[in-house]
């Protein structure tokens, strides 16, 4: 159950991503991409992120939560191919040795501030 | 006003793996992260590892995790070597060893004096697998109580290890386990997955898998050597 961890994770590297000016009270809506290869529980990560938020200083945020498909290229005869399910085997030549290149880790991608604060 | 970023949310906990492979380095220091479920059998089959690669010459530390208890930790105090107890009870129970777990545990251990260390992370399939605490090789103990299909369940973590270590293989006779099936899930999900079978507690195995690690260790000390000897060409040229 490590959704506790992301979400503080997330919280440190949006307040790193913020312009000086920009207090992260007026962040509305903060936007990862997470690899289906990583088993985040993607429900209790928005509950833990929810649960954080107010004690973090995003007390006004959403986590959005995009998730991004698993993609590999084959060892073997070096073809890509997007995995259906947890079989990382190449559907061209069969091969079992492939490399993930997609689909893997979490990315914070976009922060969106509220605009009538940015307007001042 | 949308501000796009592209940052790895684990930046900071990847930085500080970074430095303690660092560490490892200068120290010629061989670490390996061992994972598995709960009672797979890490700490029975760290304890015979240990007392095999002592008896062998080498020095070895164990980096302990658990949620609480010292219960692990007692268990190696007959073969008197360096153990830290690393809980995450006080950091939020948190269900994985963290690189800043590893980087205090650091401090703690005598590091000149020491060959390997090894990391017994927190029992689970899932959490570890997503954390890179500096180690040079990743391990997963996968018991032949759990059945054949724990690959498909937990695809992160057999795709993250380099070895697969099937332990238990000794209770073989009395499971309805089929290693045929198991090891053609371990390929399907990592065709590049070492497998060794092993018993910690008959011995079986044992022999495979001392080799890995020794091997392992002369390799990293090459690769480490050659890298120093490319920066030198490199500075004087």
């Amino acid at each position: 159950m490590h959704e506790l961890y992301l979400a503080e994770c997330i919280v440190k590297q949006a307040r790193a991503a913020l312009p000086q000016r920009v207090h992260s009270i007026n962040v509305s809506e903060v936007k990862v991409r997470i690899g289906e290869l990583d088993a985040v529980v993607t429900d209790t990560l928005v509950f833990m992120y929810d649960a954080i938020k107010s004690e973090s200083g995003f007390a006004n945020s959403r986590l959005v939560i995009e998730t991004e498909a698993i993609f590999c290229i084959c060892n073997e005869c070096a073809k890509s191919f997007e995995l259906a399910e947890p079989l990382f085997m190449c559907p061209h030549c069969l091969s079992t040795s492939v490399r993930v290149v997609r689909g893997r880790g979490v990315t914070l991608t976009e922060i969106t501030i509220q605009e009538k604060e940015t307007a001042e | 006003m949308k501000i796009p970023v592209v940052s790895n949310v684990l930046e900071e906990s990847d930085a500080l793996a970074k430095k303690n492979r660092a560490t490892f380095d200068v120290h010629n220091l061989f670490v390996v992260n061992i994972m598995s479920s709960p009672g797979a059998g890490k700490t029975t089959l760290l304890v015979r590892t240990i007392a095999e690669l002592k008896q062998k010459g080498y020095r070895c530390a164990v980096i302990e995790g658990d949620i609480t208890s010292t219960i692990d930790s007692e268990r190696f105090s007959p073969l008197e070597i360096s153990v830290v107890q690393a809980n995450t009870a006080p950091f939020g129970g948190d269900c994985h060893v963290g690189s800043h777990l590893v980087h205090a545990a650091l401090q703690m251990l005598p590091l000149a004096e020491l060959d390997f260390i090894f990391i017994e992370n927190i029992g689970n399939l899932v959490c570890p697998a997503e954390f890179y605490l500096g180690e040079h090789k990743k391990v997963v103990v996968l018991s032949l109580p759990e059945g054949e299909d724990k690959p498909m369940k937990y695809p992160l973590m057999f795709r993250e290890c380099q070895l697969c270590l099937v332990s238990k293989t000794d209770l073989l006779p009395f499971l309805d386990t089929d290693i045929a099936t198991l090891r053609r899930n371990l390929d399907l999900v990592n065709g590049d997955l070492e497998v060794i079978e092993i018993s910690a507690k008959v011995g079986i195995g044992l022999e495979n898998w001392l080799s890995w690690l020794v091997n392992g260790k002369s390799a990293q000390h090459l690769a480490i050597s050659q890298n120093k000897s490319n920066a030198g060409i490199t500075s004087t040229s």
